[in-house]
């Protein structure tokens, strides 16, 4: 497989309660954004849990040289587990690592989470919860990062710095494949967009998407 | 550049603010200060405790006039005695802390997965064919049945695993073959003699005083080889509470590791509960108690002090069981239950 491609994706259909909703032959590549939308219950977190290989699809082939290797593929949900009350920085740690110990202090300093390295999560706000999340992303540096919705709660200030940051992932090099509700950003920001429709994904390079489509044509 | 907006400036920092940051190292020498204190005043807790332990005996406080290291009753009674006490209060708090781990429930125990029942319902069996063969009910037999009924528990768990998705789903098959066995256990309970029932019942209000030599040896073959194993995947055991999808994103196999996580719990539990009968509480509560004077939140660096909190409860409820000729079901409960109360209601607003 050419290292050039992450995941590799053949036409086939994902099952998804009673129903089957049909995919076409896709390509992620390396330092890609690609964003997936659709409305709720569409299925665009059970795709995303097929690409991560949790999910084999009902037909055709989905497959990845990184699910082999650990940590290589990181996995971002709005999710906080309430039993867990881990510190941040144990948090931000768990996983393989092979960078040296200096990592984490400059993560810590980026994301502004120094003074808060001792807390247990769950005295987090959301948006620190947020930044604890993002922290993880930097000092593992995944090849490929699913998100799934992670900017849904987050106020107007949290969403600009969640951007940025998304940004600067790319250009270390991540791939990032995103569902999202956010059109404004998928039209902006993504290089591809694979909108979920009618059991349907259609993938749209960049310029062609745009917000206004998708309201007609659900009209 | 989002960091520019939220974080202050440097320079303006004014008196006040060199307050707080005095108030800051204060609370924190204080809080380096309790944990320390806290490991020397539990280690202090223990030495007396061993100590009231090895001196109270039936006949009340005291030691025999010989030297201690000559006599009998210490060697034979008070020193398994207090070995198992110890011994099964932290192996109990182990396996109440790893049963909270996997359900990721802080009202989880030992006994939620029916281990404790499977080895009762062996006790009961094993009593009603014992009567009927005119014998009386003996402590290896009755072992022999714990252990095969705590064990079948923990096999079935395992044989029907592949079939069961999620924890919740699990918690739920676990709490019903523990009713299972329970209503089996009620029925071999109808069908013995009364007069034999009362082993059954001295059993099940468990106790350390049958300790003895092999005992001690199994329950801390089993607790030496789950700590260690726990120790070695710690880091593991911390990303699996923080939900399965983390766990499954940092390249844990979620089914294994909730098997292997049944496994250590349910085996610590069976041997225990073999030797000691049914033992409530104390797996539910150390982990918490502990919780209150461990400042990390690790796994690998809560493990020695939830043992610790675990063979103190146990030492001292065995303590007060003899000094109130008590149970000691009755005894872990009655410290146990209030506690259990008062934190659900302390965790109320949080929506419990």
């Amino acid at each position: 497989m050419d290292s050039n491609r992450w995941i590799g994706i053949e036409a086939g259909h994902v099952a998804l309660g009673n129903r089957l909703f049909h995919f076409p032959d896709l390509q992620v590549g390396a330092g890609e954004v690609i964003a997936v939308v659709g409305k709720n219950g569409v299925g665009k977190s059970v795709w995303l849990r097929h690409l991560m290989g949790w999910l084999t699809p009902a037909t055709g082939k989905i497959s990845s040289v990184l699910w082999n290797q650990k940590n290589q593929m990181a996995w971002v949900n709005n999710h906080r587990e309430s039993f867990a009350d881990l510190w941040v920085e144990d948090v931000i740690t768990l996983g393989e690592h092979s960078q040296d110990k200096q990592g984490i202090e400059a993560v810590l300093l980026k994301f502004d989470l120094k003074a808060k390295r001792e807390q247990s999560i769950q005295t987090l706000s959301d948006g620190e919860w947020m930044r604890v999340r993002m922290a993880r992303l930097f000092y593992h540096q995944p090849s490929v990062i699913l998100m799934d919705e992670p900017s849904a709660h987050l106020d107007f200030e949290y969403k600009i710095g969640w951007e940025g940051w998304v940004k600067e992932l790319q250009t270390l090099g991540s791939t990032i494949i995103c569902a999202t509700h956010d059109l404004q950003w998928a039209s902006e920001a993504a290089h591809k967009v694979w909108w979920i429709q009618d059991d349907q994904l259609i993938e749209m390079q960049h310029p062609h998407f745009h917000p206004h489509i998708l309201i007609k044509k659900d009209k | 550049m989002f960091c520019s907006i939220v974080g202050k400036s440097r320079n303006d920092r004014g008196l006040e603010q060199h307050f707080i940051e005095l108030y800051r190292l204060i609370s924190q020498l204080l809080d380096r200060y309790k944990e320390k204190s806290s490991w020397l005043i539990g280690g202090l807790l223990l030495a007396v405790g061993i100590v009231l332990s090895f001196g109270l005996g039936s006949t009340g406080w005291g030691f025999p006039r010989e030297s201690i290291l000559e006599s009998p009753i210490f060697w034979e009674i008070r020193l398994p005695r207090t070995a198992q006490a110890v011994l099964s209060g932290a192996g109990l708090a182990i396996a109440g802390w790893l049963m909270q781990a996997l359900f990721r429930n802080p009202l989880a125990s030992p006994s939620i997965l029916g281990v404790t029942n499977g080895a009762s319902l062996g006790v009961a069996w094993v009593t009603m064919f014992m009567a009927s063969w005119g014998s009386s009910l003996s402590g290896v037999s009755q072992i022999m049945a714990g252990a095969v009924g705590s064990l079948s528990v923990l096999l079935l768990l395992g044989l029907f695993k592949k079939w069961i998705q999620s924890v919740t789903g699990l918690l739920i098959f676990g709490v019903m073959l523990g009713h299972f066995a329970g209503a089996l256990e009620t029925i071999f309970q109808l069908w013995t003699e009364r007069e034999n029932l009362s082993g059954l019942i001295y059993w099940s209000m468990g106790s350390f005083d049958k300790a003895d030599a092999w005992g001690i040896f199994y329950i801390a073959l089993v607790l030496i080889s789950v700590v260690v194993s726990v120790k070695m995947r710690s880091r593991s055991l911390d990303a699996w509470v923080m939900g399965d999808d983390f766990a499954r994103s940092v390249g844990i196999s979620t089914s294994a590791f909730s098997f292997w996580l049944i496994l250590l719990s349910g085996s610590l539990t069976a041997v225990i509960t073999t030797y000691c009968g049914p033992i409530a509480f104390i797996g539910l509560a150390s982990p918490h108690l502990a919780k209150f004077w461990i400042k990390k939140r690790d796994h690998r660096s809560l493990i020695i002090g939830v043992m610790l909190t675990g063979g103190l409860i146990g030492l001292y409820c065995d303590i007060l069981t003899r000094c109130w000729h008590l149970p000691l079901n009755a005894v872990t409960s009655i410290v146990g239950a209030p506690w259990v109360m008062w934190w659900i209601i302390k965790k109320g607003r949080n929506g419990f």
